[in-house]
């Protein structure tokens, strides 16, 4: 659905991107995932047809997008990093200008709109101006902006900033009933989302694609095998280290507090082992879970600077 | 078909954003306070003399003590208030960043340069014909001859149409809104000079090349009554032209 070929984008002697080459097949749902001047934004603006390359190619649906822009556009939805609105807009009427912009048909604007206002929660700012709403609503109605013509493309950067605890859940929700429907590209430095929604990772650093794979199979290179674990017991008694490290597949541990974290295999006899161990320890087994922080650990990994 | 549709959108929108900014309504009252002002003095002063027996003998007509004052006032109000109306056109359009949803909207910057001027254009129109209403009324209780009066009209509705050219050209030059105003000024100030300028060059080549640029000149022919087909070709290219300058620096900022 979307191709991207050898894309670089120069400022002055500065590449903000160079060469990317990437493919994103239709009803895929792919985060962008990188630092701070990575070249995210960069890249989405070109995907979109708002700033042209300095080489490469982007096919949106099989149309170039500069070679035939009107074709490539009709099918995208997007969300730049600032939230598109005018503040002299009601939420409603700005969402019918977009619709009518992007060519939604007259008899289905109500329907689509109405679906939007109600996906993104914005029943109730729907007759506001949008200069009077707060932040986070303006990125809902930036979203809802990017959805309303219920285009085939959809490329959000940063969609998350600013959302509430429970809008960005919800928003996870939306992602999950888009996906398959909708081919998703987004941008985004904060990891839970991505581990949350997304099937596929570009990872993204200086410029060029450092990882591009599942999360999955992205953690499992990164661990080589190694899996950190995090016990928590009621009473820690320092004296049963030794005989924890003795267990086969496990390498290193040590106690923070009421918490023992330690490295191993993450093979299933060896968890098996240990949590029967920790049992029998009397320490008082009160959670067992495998550390979420591996994501990062890659992140970090891939983006360290050179 | 779909091609004068996503036009037509973005000149709606425009025209809604210009009908409902508060900056558009006191300029509006400003302009038909002053316009009011100076047409009822000059139509009493013209009642005066036209009642004074002494000056029955060099009557002057109504046009010269009552239309041409009042269409000069038109004209040097809309130099002023032209680029107060078009300095958001582009400008606002960048610095709120929503220039990033009509560059990547299925519309070519064609389009939206085109619906933006149209917009403009009519808004200012509608202060036009305001200022008709004057003379219009007139009509009610005097007779007189219209042509000039017309001729006026329209030679200004293509000035401003002009100006708004220029006005939209200086806005898609910068993204504040102020500067926008400024440059816009001294654009629709140079059209004017520019005649005056090259025709100052005693040299018969550059006063012919001056009167054919001079927008001054093309003007007063419309003033005087005399609707030449030169100079509504001559306003119509110039707007075109600036136009479609404004469209290739619209289009540019997709290369920087
Ligand atoms: N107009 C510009 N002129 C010069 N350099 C620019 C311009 N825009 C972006 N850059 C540079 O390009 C690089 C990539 O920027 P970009 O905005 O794509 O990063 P990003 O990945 O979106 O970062 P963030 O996470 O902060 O949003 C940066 O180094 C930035 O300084
Ligand atoms: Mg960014």
């Amino acid at each position: 659905m979307i191709k991207v070929t050898g894309l670089t984008k120069l400022y002055g002697e500065r590449a903000a991107i160079d060469g990317l080459n990437f493919n994103v097949k239709k009803g895929e749902l792919v985060g962008f995932l990188g630092p701070n001047g990575a070249g995210k934004t960069t890249t989405m603006r070109i995907l979109t047809g708002f700033m042209a390359p300095s080489k490469g190619s982007v096919e949106i649906g099989g149309h170039d997008i500069f070679a035939d822009p009107l074709a490539a556009k009709s099918k995208i939805g997007y969300l730049p990093e600032t939230p598109p609105v005018y503040p002299d807009m009601k939420v409603s009427e700005y969402l019918k200008f977009v619709a009518r912009l992007r060519g939604v048909h007259k008899d289905e604007l109500t329907e689509k709109i109405d679906k939007a206002v109600e996906r993104l929660d914005l029943k109730d700012v729907k007759s506001r101006l949008i200069q009077n709403l707060s932040k986070g609503f303006r990125q809902r109605v930036g979203l809802a902006q990017a959805i309303v013509s219920e285009p085939e493309v959809l490329i959000l950067d940063e969609p998350t900033v600013g959302l509430d605890p429970t809008q960005v859940a919800h928003f996870r929700d939306l992602l999950k009933e888009l996906k398959g429907k909708h081919t998703i590209i987004l941008s985004t430095h904060i990891l839970p989302e991505v581990q949350a929604s997304c099937e596929r990772l570009l990872i993204i650093n200086q410029g060029r694609i450092v990882a591009e794979d599942s999360l999955a199979s992205l953690s499992q290179k990164a661990s080589k095998g190694k899996m950190r674990v995090m016990i928590r017991v009621k009473r820690a008694k320092e004296q049963y280290i030794e005989s924890i490290t003795n267990l086969s597949g496990v390498a290193a541990a040590s106690f923070a507090g009421e918490e023992l974290h330690l490295d191993c295999d993450g093979a299933d006899q060896t968890l098996e082992a240990l949590s029967s161990s920790v049992v029998e320890s009397g320490m008082g087994l009160l959670e067992m879970k495998i550390s979420t922080e591996q994501l990062e650990d890659i992140f970090l990994e891939l983006t360290a600077k050179k | 078909m779909k091609q004068i549709n996503v036009t037509l959108v973005i000149f709606f929108k425009e025209l809604k954003a210009y009908f409902r900014s508060p900056l558009f309504y006191s300029l509006s009252f400003f302009y038909t306070a002053l316009l009011s002002f100076q047409f009822l003095r000059s139509l009493t002063a013209f009642a005066l003399a036209s009642s004074n027996p002494m000056m029955a003998g060099q009557s002057k007509n109504i046009h010269q003590m009552v239309f041409m004052p009042h269409i000069n006032m038109v004209y040097l109000i809309m130099l002023f208030l032209t680029p107060l109306i078009t300095m958001r056109m582009f400008a606002e359009e960048k610095k709120e960043r929503t220039m990033d949803l009509l560059l990547t909207a299925p519309i070519s910057s064609t389009q939206i340069v085109m619906g933006k001027f149209l917009a403009a254009w009519l808004a200012l129109s509608f202060l036009l014909l305001l200022a008709m209403l004057y003379p219009l009324s007139t009509g009610l209780i005097a007779e007189f001859d219209y042509a000039p009066v017309w001729g006026s009209y329209l030679g200004m509705f293509l000035l401003i149409g002009l100006n708004c050219s220029l006005g939209m050209l200086a806005s898609s030059l910068t993204s504040s809104a102020l500067f926008a105003s400024f440059l816009g000024f001294l654009f629709m100030l140079s059209m004017l000079l520019i005649g005056a300028l090259v025709g100052s060059f005693n040299h018969p080549f550059w006063s012919a090349l001056a009167e054919q640029l001079a927008v001054v000149m093309h003007i007063q022919d419309f003033f005087n009554g005399t609707i030449e087909l030169t100079g509504i070709v001559f306003m119509l290219s110039s707007i075109l032209l600036f136009s479609f300058f404004a469209q290739r620096v619209v289009e540019s900022s997709r290369w920087r």
